[in-house]
């Protein structure tokens, strides 16, 4: 494919370019997160909690989004947050792809036993609710950043191992690989450089849609209380301190469950452009 | 330099079997020949009848479920058959080279054209980026493939089928290979295309003094490029003799048949001739000719007694029971 073309069509598409944009955003903020928040996320102000959203404080402070029953900026911990899901969302996801292409890639490039064994694995895996792993895992490990990731990795390593080797089993019948073979190439190299490259378009796809699930699960494992310590602000904590104000602050479930949505739903339509986009079958 | 000197391979009584569903199919059914230097050997058949079998017994590529399960392939006196994997891996694309029938699925599609030639001289001779590209366009040229400074970064897929095939002899030929098995190169081919292939194979023959095997269904192919014709039907090898032999004295009668089903510009008149029937499966245990149900010349004993390989004429070996029953 050529890479002039492709940001082309990315130009063209509105679907593409709406999640881009939603997508750099929130890469953006975290990144930039100490230039772009408007105040420390951790400072308390109880003169000002529960401000609305637009509304000054009682000591002269402006709060673009308000501030929640502790009197922290909403929107500093919103930008904050960004960080947490972005940091949980690629990590996982990238382990997950890297865990699960390989396993995916031995399975389907061998055959036999080794791939009734990672097959099995997988199912044994399908069948665990995530949520139970991650309890279990997190209550014998103890919840830090490191530990939400790999629980996060471990539900997703799935998908991808199941695609790719499916994509191995067609790919290592074709002639090329035959002829690389004929050349004298080992099984490292030919699973490599001859089989990933050719299973490597769906992967991406599923990358992208995993970055989106990880990030509602890290949100979802927030709300239970099982991720990032509190001190740090994540997206999923926002929302679960924020639903017992519901019936009085709005903004405080509200906001960062938007957040999440938003960033979920560009992350999704790139994912889907670049599907299609992959795709020769589903382009017109 | 005596013969046995110039042998590059020597195929013995091989036999390799293919596991199906309740059973296995005798692919090669005891196939014995020699390929000296310099030579090109040809190995013509029906669809089935053992042809690619047996190049993918001498390369050690069987599918998953075929095995070798007797004889012998010696290249340069070495067995193939019982060397190590190491040993065959840094024989394959070095020593014994093999082009395939479809050049169109038989490149890497991810990878440059330049890159995939390289990767032969990276691999068997250790050059670096560098030194494989000098020798890799020297290649392109070889193979008639001009402008080769810009052919060498396109893909495969901006090449026409007779320029892939092209490519393919490029990779097989990069470290100058003792023997070639050539799997039916023109096959996905058009005519014109196919002599140029051809006149480049023979071409690099003299070149490199390489041995040749080229298998294909074509046997006026065959006839126009080959020192010697082994004929196959149902996994054996029925009839072996010079070119000029084979086509001037025919004996089995399935060589007869197939040279009769040939067009030819010298016999105008009348209708070509079709070997009636189909090559049968051999799965079970072979009971008499496999080739007398369709046979014209068929005898009594034909059903009952397995013809075995006698030598008529020097040189000229006919599996036919039409020539006596012992050697």
């Amino acid at each position: 494919m050529e890479g002039h073309n492709f940001f082309r069509e990315m130009l063209r598409s509105r679907k593409a370019m709406f999640g881009v944009c939603v997508v750099s955003l929130i890469v953006l903020s975290a990144i930039f997160s100490p230039w772009l928040a408007p105040y420390d996320p951790g400072t308390q102000n109880l003169i000002g909690r529960l401000a609305k959203p637009l509304a000054t404080t009682a000591d002269g402070r402006f709060h673009l989004l308000g501030t929640d029953q502790l009197g922290r900026d909403i929107l500093s911990r919103l930008i904050y947050g960004a960080r947490v899901s972005l940091l949980v969302g690629t990590v996982a996801s990238l382990i997950a792809g890297t865990l699960g292409v390989t396993l995916g890639l031995i399975a389907g490039y061998f055959g036999g036993r080794i791939d009734a064994m990672i097959m099995r694995l997988c199912d044994v895996q399908l069948a665990l609710p995530y949520i139970l792993i991650a309890i279990s895992v997190l209550a014998l490990l103890g919840n830090g950043l490191i530990n939400i990731i790999i629980v996060l990795s471990l539900t997703q390593w799935v998908t991808y191992a199941r695609v790719v080797r499916s994509g191995t089993l067609s790919v290592k019948e074709k002639e090329f690989v035959l002829a690389a073979k004929a050349l004298g190439f080992g099984s490292p190299k030919i699973m490599l450089r001859y089989v990933l490259p050719n299973v490597f378009a769906p992967v991406i796809v599923i990358a992208t849609f995993s970055v989106a699930q990880t990030i509602i699960a890290e949100s979802a494992l927030s709300f239970l209380g099982l991720s990032v310590p509190p001190s740090i602000p994540s997206w999923g904590g926002m929302l679960a301190d924020g639903r017992t104000y519901l019936v009085v602050a709005w903004w405080l479930a509200t906001l960062p469950g938007l957040a999440i949505t938003f960033t979920v739903i560009g992350v999704n339509l790139f994912g889907d452009w670049l599907r299609d986009h992959l795709d020769p079958k589903l382009q017109v | 330099m005596n013969m046995t000197d110039n042998i590059t391979l020597e195929v013995e009584d091989l036999y390799t079997h293919i596991g199906v569903q309740g059973g296995e199919v005798r692919g090669v059914d005891g196939v014995s020949f020699v390929i000296r230097r310099g030579e090109v050997f040809g190995l013509a058949g029906e669809s089935g009848s053992g042809k690619s079998m047996t190049a993918f017994s001498i390369m050690r590529l069987l599918p998953l479920r075929g095995r070798v399960v007797q004889g012998s392939v010696r290249f340069k006196g070495e067995d193939l058959v019982t060397a190590s994997a190491e040993r065959i891996s840094a024989l394959r694309g070095d020593r014994v080279a093999m082009i395939f029938q479809d050049p169109m699925t038989s490149l890497n599609p991810v990878f440059t054209i330049g890159d995939q030639i390289g990767e032969s001289l990276r691999q068997h001779r250790g050059m670096n980026a560098s030194e494989a590209r000098v020798k890799t366009m020297q290649l392109l040229e070889s193979v008639g493939i001009g402008d080769a400074d810009r052919r060498f970064g396109s893909y495969p897929h901006e090449f026409s089928g007779g320029m892939r095939q092209r490519v393919m002899i490029a990779m097989a030929l990069a470290c100058s290979p003792d023997l070639l098995i050539a799997d039916e190169p023109t096959t996905a081919l058009d005519v014109t295309i196919e002599k140029q292939i051809l006149a480049l194979i023979e071409e690099l023959r003299a070149d490199i003094g390489a041995a040749i095997l080229l298998i294909t269904h074509n046997l006026a192919l065959l006839a126009e490029h080959c020192d010697r014709i082994a004929v196959m039907y149902a996994g054996q090898i029925v009839e072996t003799a010079s070119t000029e032999e084979l086509l001037s004295k025919p004996l089995h009668p399935y060589t007869k048949a197939l040279l009769g089903s040939m067009p030819r510009s010298h016999i105008s008149k009348g209708r070509l001739k079709p070997v009636t029937g189909l090559p049968p499966t051999i799965t079970g245990e072979r009971r008499g000719c496999a080739f007398a149900p369709r046979c014209p010349a068929r005898m009594a004993h034909c059903d009952s007694v397995g013809p075995l390989i006698l030598e008529p004429e020097p040189g000229h070996q006919v599996r036919c029971l039409l020539f006596g029953e012992r050697p």
